[in-house]
């Protein structure tokens, strides 16, 4: 079914949300070849003064052959893991790229934009030119709901999106996780929308996980500025994606 | 930090590929996802595919400055998972008292810095009882945070356990009289043990 015809033709705007539910918003750039340990170390120093926490990361490979049954384990770098003093920012410079995050409080677009803009320009400076071929928005939200009298929620009261399952005992729902990964409506853009029950942090509350990432991998324009009005057209499909996910409920507790 | 990979030899690539697993920023909450998503590969596929992925903690080790550095990231990461939730100048002026309470230079190096399971009871309690009213921070040698609060003689101490659990001393003035009283119970209960105390006075405005 095209988008026309379930009246898709354009995206929703955005309000303002006082207590928006964000735990974790992400701008994400990948190339397609690889930087080496030393240009990643170089824009690790670069970015000391606004990140001066760095971790290394390494990624543990364990093969098996599940025919003949052998079993190999491989170690190699998985780029830096960067955080700012008052953790809420994170950095992964990675051997394709590099990956902006900011947890709450969520300081809004613009702020997380220019993050993302320094952090690619010194990945830039560092390393070699060359195309980028993936860009993504994530944005990770959790939402807290209060727990009256009941010990579970009906998560269709709060969320358009959720698992449909036969009733097959009158017990309440105590997991589940959901993915589905779809173009957009726009053109070349894909979103993929993860959600799952996760404990919640504050008591006698229900928390539910809504993740939605917007990506793209062709038609990446190579003008910097271009490159940036296409990332900020991943900020408004999101916000689209978010509105249609939530119900007014969702909108009543965030406001 | 680290992160734990199974390739299916046989096609030389992770076998959770047909789900988009998102980058891990070690978030709290993008671990957790990627920990879920990496499951749910390994559940469809359980012939070919064993894959886990995850971050190792940083740990205790280190000098006493850099568990004071982990101890205080820690805690501020759990501030920042429900800063929805709380007004922005109380959680700026939370985040100092905790830089204070857990600077290198005052720090005795005999004492454990606070551990993140106490950080979180207390965390839980602040959200429960909703206090308009910061405590005062402190920490005992073995690092349960301690908060208190104070309402002119009338003094509220609450050590903060792991797994939601707190140790509480009153000592409340009525008539002229001083009475102490103590005990240990689940945050769940706090505003029933509470209650004869008049609580209010140490949590409103």
């Amino acid at each position: 079914m095209i988008a026309q015809e379930v009246g898709l033709t354009e995206l929703l705007p955005s309000p303002h949300y006082a207590r928006a539910p964000i735990t974790e918003a992400v701008i994400e750039l990948r190339v397609a070849n690889p930087a080496t340990v030393k240009q990643q170390e170089k824009v690790v120093k670069r970015l000391k003064k606004l990140y001066p926490r760095s971790e290394a990361m390494q990624a543990f490979s364990v093969n098996v052959d599940t025919t003949g049954g052998t079993l190999s384990v491989s170690q190699s770098p998985q780029g830096f893991r960067l955080t700012n003093d008052d953790q809420t920012g994170v950095v992964l410079i990675q051997p394709n790229g590099v990956t902006t995050s900011r947890l709450p409080p969520y300081p809004g677009w613009e702020a997380l934009r220019e993050s993302a803009q320094i952090v690619w320009d010194h990945w830039k400076r560092s390393t070699p030119r060359q195309p980028v071929n993936r860009i993504g928005v994530r944005y990770v939200n959790r939402i807290d709901v209060p727990l009256d009298e009941s010990p579970t929620i009906d998560l269709k009261d709060y969320l358009q999106f959720y698992p449909q399952n036969p009733c097959l005992s009158g017990g309440y729902m105590i997991g589940h996780i959901i993915q589905v990964t779809r173009p957009t409506i726009m053109p070349h853009w894909t979103y993929s929308i993860t959600s799952t029950i996760k404990p919640p942090p504050l008591l006698k509350h229900f928390s539910v996980l809504l993740d939605i990432d917007v990506f793209r991998k062709n038609d990446i324009p190579s003008k910097e500025e271009q490159l940036w009005n296409v990332i900020d057209e991943a900020r408004n499909i999101k916000n689209d994606i978010f509105q249609r996910c939530i119900t007014d409920k969702t909108r009543e507790l965030i406001s | 930090m680290s992160e734990m990979r199974v390739l299916d030899t046989k096609r030389g690539k992770p076998l959770s590929s047909f789900l988009n697993v998102p980058t891990n920023t070690g978030s709290e909450e993008t671990s957790e996802l990627v920990d879920l998503l990496t499951r749910v590969a390994f559940n469809l596929s359980p012939s070919t595919m064993i894959q886990q992925t995850g971050f190792t903690t940083v740990g205790k080790t280190g000098t006493l400055e850099e568990q004071l550095y982990n101890a205080r990231a820690a805690c501020k990461l759990q501030i920042a998972s429900v800063a929805m939730h709380l007004d922005q100048d109380w959680r700026s002026r939370f985040f100092a008292q905790l830089d204070n309470l857990l600077d290198f230079d005052e720090w005795d190096d005999k004492d454990l810095p606070v551990t993140d399971t106490s950080f979180k009871t207390l965390l839980r309690l602040l959200l429960l009882i909703r206090a308009k009213r910061r405590p005062g921070l402190g920490a005992t040698s073995d690092g349960h945070i301690i908060a208190a609060w104070t309402a002119g003689a009338n003094r509220l101490t609450i050590e903060c356990l792991p797994e939601d659990q707190i140790r509480w001393i009153v000592i409340y003035h009525i008539d002229g009289e001083r009475e102490s009283a103590a005990g240990q119970t689940s945050i769940e209960r706090v505003a029933e043990v509470l209650s004869p105390y008049q609580s209010k006075q140490w949590f409103s405005r």
